[in-house]
């Protein structure tokens, strides 16, 4: 074994540190899918009847799908009457403060060394726990309630402002989008609901961080955000779940919606179990993520760094609808042992002088695969059009995998479409020149690996950009080689 | 889709092949694949509607008259390859047979001559990506070329093989097969050229060409697609490359309904090289498809691809090009560049670059552009006096220049400068004059 073979054995053996499990009594569905599940969990969460109703017509049409297989992806799929649809924790008692909450759940949130009350003081950042699949949790919402800001967990939101959540659910994502899309919006559980009123620039960036808990509960988040006019929101997503040895399966929906000169800002760290060294176990990530530049001069912009999960499929979205519209794509994308993942976005441009960005990095070791998988369409409405895309990959041994597969799909003359992309491995003289002034082979390794990733990194807030570089740093330990 | 079977079912009878035959295996695996559709990722978007209605043509002759028909004269000292209808005519070729060490002939003849060269290699490269198209062909495959390069053999002179389309009966489809060997260190350059010479009807061909280079062989192949009349086309053209071995393809196509090349390269040995270049200008309702798989099965090969797009009208592109690089294949080097100009409001082009990588000492990269004419640039000519629409074609003729300068054959290369010029009607601003579309040969 030559240095280099050692350095990455050893930094493929890191186990993942945050497999634990906290002991919440659970109200679980029935295992299986069918109807009357669809109507239980309408009817646990106290919804109208047209819920119900959307509930069901997702259901129907889901059960005419077929899943899904072009995706560089290969797993055994996942039984759908094995899975429980619903799962929440039975004490519902509304807190003031972090003292009035379950000692256990607080545990959870040292081992994943995000102690809250620092986070509270030194971010201001107002956390909306998802513990399974409902809030538990949500803080700092009466100072955003000041400014009008509307933050709570979506079943909440049913209940509270029903006109504003009928009007956009399902809009960006209609129901019939994909096959996990259905099966959302027929079973979907709980998720956060943010609307910025017009005008407003949110004062402090919010944040949900999700766990799977309870064992073969499926999760089927759903997270509507809407900017109105002029208003300004940056919302961090981060998951980090417990170590389980069977497949579970994650398949959320979020949707965003940027009115004229609004910008939305949405930044993930995504942690989620990968599976042990074997490639037994891990989170099946099915994510279908999209926001549409509704308003003139708006601007979304998706930040995610992916080291979690076995498989992840997932495409966070951009519909440049309004003229001037800016489009943003920025992901880092780390596999190891025998994850997979192939993502990626698709930009649709239909407005006139749109642009939109991409750049992915994807880092593959051990025996993994890493796909970007994008799409440019430039529609013959979208004058003027501008897109810019870099798809870098970095290999880390010989038995993994990197690929690219970017369409690019041109109707307008005018449309300026630029692609590029690379596939390289750390280079000996790199390493070299790092051991020359004193750096181990690891810290070699993680100073250039850091340097691949800075771009995409230097998109996200300060403190999950620490995080992000940390994770990166487990999921690649000792190792990157 | 049991009308579909009874026609391909009939057609192949008149062929009256066993059931136990290659051909009849092939017609079974077609069957159950049938025409392609748009969801097959493959042909995602090319129309395939058209080769729907058409019944493979079984006819296996030549027409004893063809009227006057005019081609383009490339200038050369060659020896010139005639099919009819996907059936070599040897009456109108001329050649010289097995004096460089090549021998050429017909694939029937080659079936006896050279039976073991044939069947050893025959259908070798379609078993790995099975495609409906190259299986209708083995099933109905006319007799078509052959040409094997004995070791050490190096042709002298530049092979033009001239596929004519004439009095095809309406909706047939031409299923024409060429089969290439290159044994060791043997060098041959090839041009191919399709004519319809028919006013009338189309000329539908399925053409399936086998290619197999051996070590430090070397194959050059220039495929010039230029037609007024109707010509809707499938191509799949398959190499095998040996260690050492060296490979370069230029596509050319000026015009063409339909045109969808696939190209498969595999990279079998050490050190091999594989270049393929391509422009394309389309106008009116063109579609031209062109879909590349190089693959690098062995280390240290490399592989180039340029391929450039001119698109005006209600004219569409497609460039779906992809390298794939084998576990073990370190050391790889490919590049990957695709780069296309939209002239019109209405003209779509669809790009679609990959890479799949599973080796992690390799260099690839690859890249993708899609814009209009400078603005600048058309400022720059018009302020020297050149009227706008002129300096719009000349720009046109620089950015389709980089392939067309990348041809070894000077004169062939010429040849096709002079055509662009004539395309582009620049005559005026070239030194080598126009060359008239028809030239009776």
């Amino acid at each position: 074994m030559s240095k280099d073979d050692i350095i990455l054995e050893e930094a493929t053996s890191g186990e993942y540190k945050y497999g634990f499990t906290t002991n919440i009594e659970q109200d679980i569905a029935e295992i299986g899918l069918n109807e009357d599940v669809v109507r239980f969990i309408s009817a646990k969460k106290n919804e109208p009847q047209w819920l119900l109703d959307y509930r069901l017509k997702a259901f129907a049409i889901w059960q005419k799908m077929d899943e899904p297989n072009w995706a560089h992806v290969k797993y055994s799929k996942p039984d759908f009457q094995r899975i429980s649809y619903y799962a929440s924790s039975k004490e519902k008692k509304k807190l003031n403060s972090l003292d009035e909450a379950d000692p256990e759940l607080l545990r959870t949130y040292e081992k994943l060394g995000i102690p809250i009350e620092e986070q509270k003081m030194l971010a201001g950042v107002a956390v909306d726990f998802v513990m399974d699949s409902e809030s538990v949790f949500t803080s700092f919402k009466k100072q955003l309630a000041e400014v009008g800001i509307i933050f709570m967990s979506i079943s909440e939101a049913v209940q509270e402002h029903p006109e504003l959540v009928k009007k956009f659910m399902g809009t960006v994502i209609p129901p019939r989008d994909n096959f996990y899309a259905a099966l959302n919006s027929a079973v979907f559980s709980d998720g956060s609901f943010v609307y910025i009123p017009k005008g407003v620039r949110c004062p402090m960036e919010l944040s949900t961080y999700f766990r799977i808990n309870a064992e073969n509960t499926g999760q089927f988040e759903r997270t509507l955000i809407i900017a109105e006019e002029d208003s300004y929101v940056s919302y961090l997503e981060g998951c980090t779940a417990p170590q389980r040895d069977e497949n579970q399966l994650h398949a959320a929906i979020v949707e965003l919606i940027a009115m004229d000169r609004a910008e939305i800002k949405y930044s993930t760290v995504q942690n989620w179990y990968p599976g042990d060294k074997n490639g037994k176990g891990g989170i099946f990530n099915f994510v279908t993520k999209r926001g549409l530049c509704q308003g003139v001069s708006s601007k979304i912009s998706w930040t995610q760094v992916e080291t979690g999960s076995a498989v992840t499929w997932k495409y966070p979205s951009c519909i440049l609808k309004g003229d001037h519209s800016i489009g943003e794509f920025y992901s880092v994308a780390v596999t190891n042992n025998y994850q997979q993942a192939d993502t990626g976005t698709k930009m649709i441009h239909i407005g006139k002088n749109t642009r939109s960005r991409i750049v992915s990095k994807g880092i593959s070791a051990g025996h993994s695969e890493n796909s970007y998988r994008g799409l440019v369409q430039i529609n013959k409405t979208a004058e003027n059009a501008y897109n810019f895309s870099q798809c870098d990959s970095m290999l880390m041994g010989e038995t993994c995998g990197a690929h690219t597969f970017p369409y690019l799909e041109i109707k307008n003359k005018t449309a300026k479409v630029e692609h590029e992309a690379t596939t390289s491995k750390i280079g000996e003289d790199q390493l070299f020149y790092c051991n020359q002034r004193g750096l181990g082979d690891e810290e070699a390794v993680h100073l250039i690996v850091n340097g691949f990733c800075k771009e995409v990194f230097k998109e996200l807030p300060m403190e999950f950009a620490v995080e992000a570089q940390k994770l990166l740093e487990i999921s690649l330990e000792g190792s990157v080689g | 889709m049991i009308a579909i079977k009874n026609k391909y079912t009939e057609a192949f009878e008149k062929l009256k092949k066993s059931e136990n035959s290659a051909e009849a295996h092939a017609l079974k695996r077609f069957q159950k694949m049938g025409i392609p559709n748009r969801k097959s990722e493959v042909y995602k978007y090319s129309n395939l509607k058209h080769f729907k209605n058409l019944t493979p043509s079984t006819e296996g002759r030549i027409p004893h008259k063809l009227p006057e028909y005019f081609t383009h004269q490339y200038l050369l000292d060659k020896h010139l390859l005639v099919t009819v209808n996907g059936v070599f005519a040897e009456s109108l070729s001329s050649y010289e047979g097995d004096e460089d060490g090549i021998h050429i002939s017909c694939m029937c003849d080659a079936r006896k001559e050279f039976r073991d060269i044939v069947e050893s290699h025959y259908n070798e490269t379609s078993t790995e990506y099975p495609d409906a198209f190259s299986e209708m062909n083995t099933a109905f495959a006319q007799c078509g070329i052959f040409i094997y390069a004995t070791k050490n053999a190096q042709a002298k002179k530049p092979i033009v093989m001239l596929h004519l389309g004439y009095n095809q009966p309406k909706d047939s489809l031409t299923c024409q097969r060429n089969l290439i060997v290159l044994e060791q260190n043997s060098e041959v350059e090839l041009i191919e050229d399709y004519v319809n010479i028919d006013k009338e009807e189309a000329f539908n061909i399925n053409h399936f060409s086998e290619y197999f280079i051996k070590q430090d062989a070397r194959l050059k192949v220039n495929i010039y697609q230029e037609d007024s009349n109707q010509v809707h086309f499938i191509g799949n053209k398959f190499f095998e490359l040996g260690k050492g071995s060296n490979l370069k393809v230029t596509t050319l196509n000026f015009q063409g309904e339909f045109i969808r090349n696939n190209f498969r390269v595999n990279l079998n040995g050490e050190h091999g090289e594989a270049t393929l270049n391509g422009i394309f200008i389309n106008g009116d309702k063109d579609h031209t498809d062109s879909r590349i798989l190089i693959k690098h099965n062995a280390p240290n090969c490399e592989s180039f691809q340029t391929f450039k797009g001119i698109l005006d009208d209600q004219s569409t592109g497609v460039f779906n090009g992809k390298v794939f690089v084998a576990e073990g294949a370190q050391k790889t080097n490919a590049f990957q560049s695709n780069k296309n100009i939209l002239l019109s409001e209405e003209a779509t082009i669809n790009t679609k670059p990959e890479l799949e990588i599973y080796a992690d000492d390799v260099k690839c990269s690859h890249g993708a552009t899609c814009g209009q004419l400078d603005e600048n640039a058309i400022f720059y000519a018009q302020t020297r006096g050149i009227p706008r629409e002129k300096a719009k074609k000349l720009i046109v003729f620089a950015f389709a220049q980089e392939v067309i300068q990348d041809i070894d054959n000077e004169l062939f290369k010429n040849f096709m400068e002079r055509r662009l010029v004539h395309n582009l009607d620049l005559a005026e601003y070239s030194t080598h004059g126009s060359v008239q579309s028809g030239i009776k040969e």
